[in-house]
């Protein structure tokens, strides 16, 4: 391979391409005409050229089709829809509104419908009750004879001191005749 | 976009796609893998995608997922030290078409040694490769594809070339032309 050679094998790939200028493709050409090798070496590249160009295009296969169609939901049983289905507001959306339909009438049923719990019973059996009257009453009798038997200076003080509803209840449980001033 | 331009891009291009893919990859359910995900991207990304740059997008899109299923298919492959081993069988089967019924792809002789070498090229050489000569596309727009400038372009594709040719002349001299000293 001589120097010239080399120079335009260089500029093969711009003669192949067609973008050498007029000048240098003149060159190229001149050379070409003369260099035997360099031809060889033209038509190498050109075939390999044709070879890749000449691949055949591949039809994709139809159920790689289908399969796309299906994916994205265009597929033939969604474009044979009536078309005002076209014109439905937010179609799209049709799935998140169903559901957070379905949310609201669950949650509204379930405010509803819960039963109510039952206000707090005391749990006094009515044997209990009438055992605390007694005993009350029982005081109230005791706190009211104290006072009587400890004259009237102590009743004094003693009922400013208690709170009124004890004093009442005292006076209730005091005999007729011996009664206290609240 | 709605479904008839969807559609409508479907049909022009799917062909252009699953052939590119095959060529890539060499494995045709890879390429039916492969064409499935960059129109369903697509359809995806329909409303980004303008329908006069559709083929551009497309064409990135399926540039950018055979390299993801080559990486796959390669992890894959080498997960195991029995497929290392048997890596070069596959890759022979793979090429053979007769091997696969549905097959209808008839390619010469040299096409057929023309790919096996071109799975030895960088990704992005292959697939300018396919691009400008396969698919007959001006290196102007290739760069706009792959987002490289024309120059980068020109210089891998000759690259590429140069690669080819060096490996079919020595495997294959008798297909491509008696080798020059």
């Amino acid at each position: 391979m001589n120097t010239l050679c080399g120079q335009m094998r260089n500029r093969l790939d711009g003669w192949l391409d067609g973008t050498l200028g007029k000048p240098e493709a003149d060159r190229v050409r001149e050379h070409l005409a003369s260099c035997k090798a360099c031809r060889k070496r033209l038509e190498g590249e050109r075939r390999l050229i044709r070879e890749l160009s000449d691949l055949p295009q591949l039809r994709c296969p139809g159920r790689v089709t289908d399969s796309i169609l299906e994916r994205v939901g265009a597929g033939k049983k969604k474009s044979a829809s009536p078309a005002w289905r076209e014109w439905i507001p937010g179609r799209r959306f049709w799935k998140p509104a169903l559901a957070f339909g379905l949310i609201t009438v669950l949650a509204l049923v379930w405010k509803f419908n819960v039963p109510k719990t039952p206000k707090k019973q005391i749990p006094y059996s009515p044997e209990e009750i009438g055992q605390a009257v007694d005993a009350v009453k029982w005081s109230m009798a005791f706190s009211a004879q104290t006072i009587r038997k400890s004259g009237a200076q102590a009743i004094g003080v003693l009922s400013d001191r208690l709170p009124k509803t004890i004093r009442r209840s005292v006076r209730m449980a005091l005999p007729a005749d011996g009664g206290i001033e609240p | 976009m709605n479904q008839a331009v969807f559609q409508n891009l479907l049909r022009k291009h799917q062909d252009r796609v699953f052939s590119h893919a095959y060529y890539f990859l060499r494995n045709r359910e890879d390429a039916e893998d492969v064409a499935q995900e960059v129109f369903v991207k697509l359809w995806n990304h329909g409303n980004s995608v303008d329908e006069n740059k559709a083929h551009a997008w497309l064409m990135r899109v399926t540039h950018n997922q055979c390299i993801d299923c080559y990486r796959r298919r390669i992890r894959i492959r080498y997960s195991g030290d029995a497929a290392v081993d048997g890596f070069h069988e596959t890759s022979a089967a793979r090429l053979d078409t007769s091997a696969d019924p549905e097959s209808e792809i008839e390619l010469s002789e040299t096409q057929q040694a023309l790919l096996e070498a071109m799975e030895r090229l960088p990704t992005t050489t292959r697939s300018l490769l396919l691009m400008h000569y396969f698919e007959d596309l001006p290196l102007e727009r290739i760069g706009e594809i792959m987002g490289m400038s024309t120059n980068a372009v020109k210089v891998a594709i000759h690259r590429g070339r140069k690669s080819l040719k060096g490996m079919l002349e020595k495997q294959h001299s008798d297909l491509i032309g008696e080798r020059i000293s």
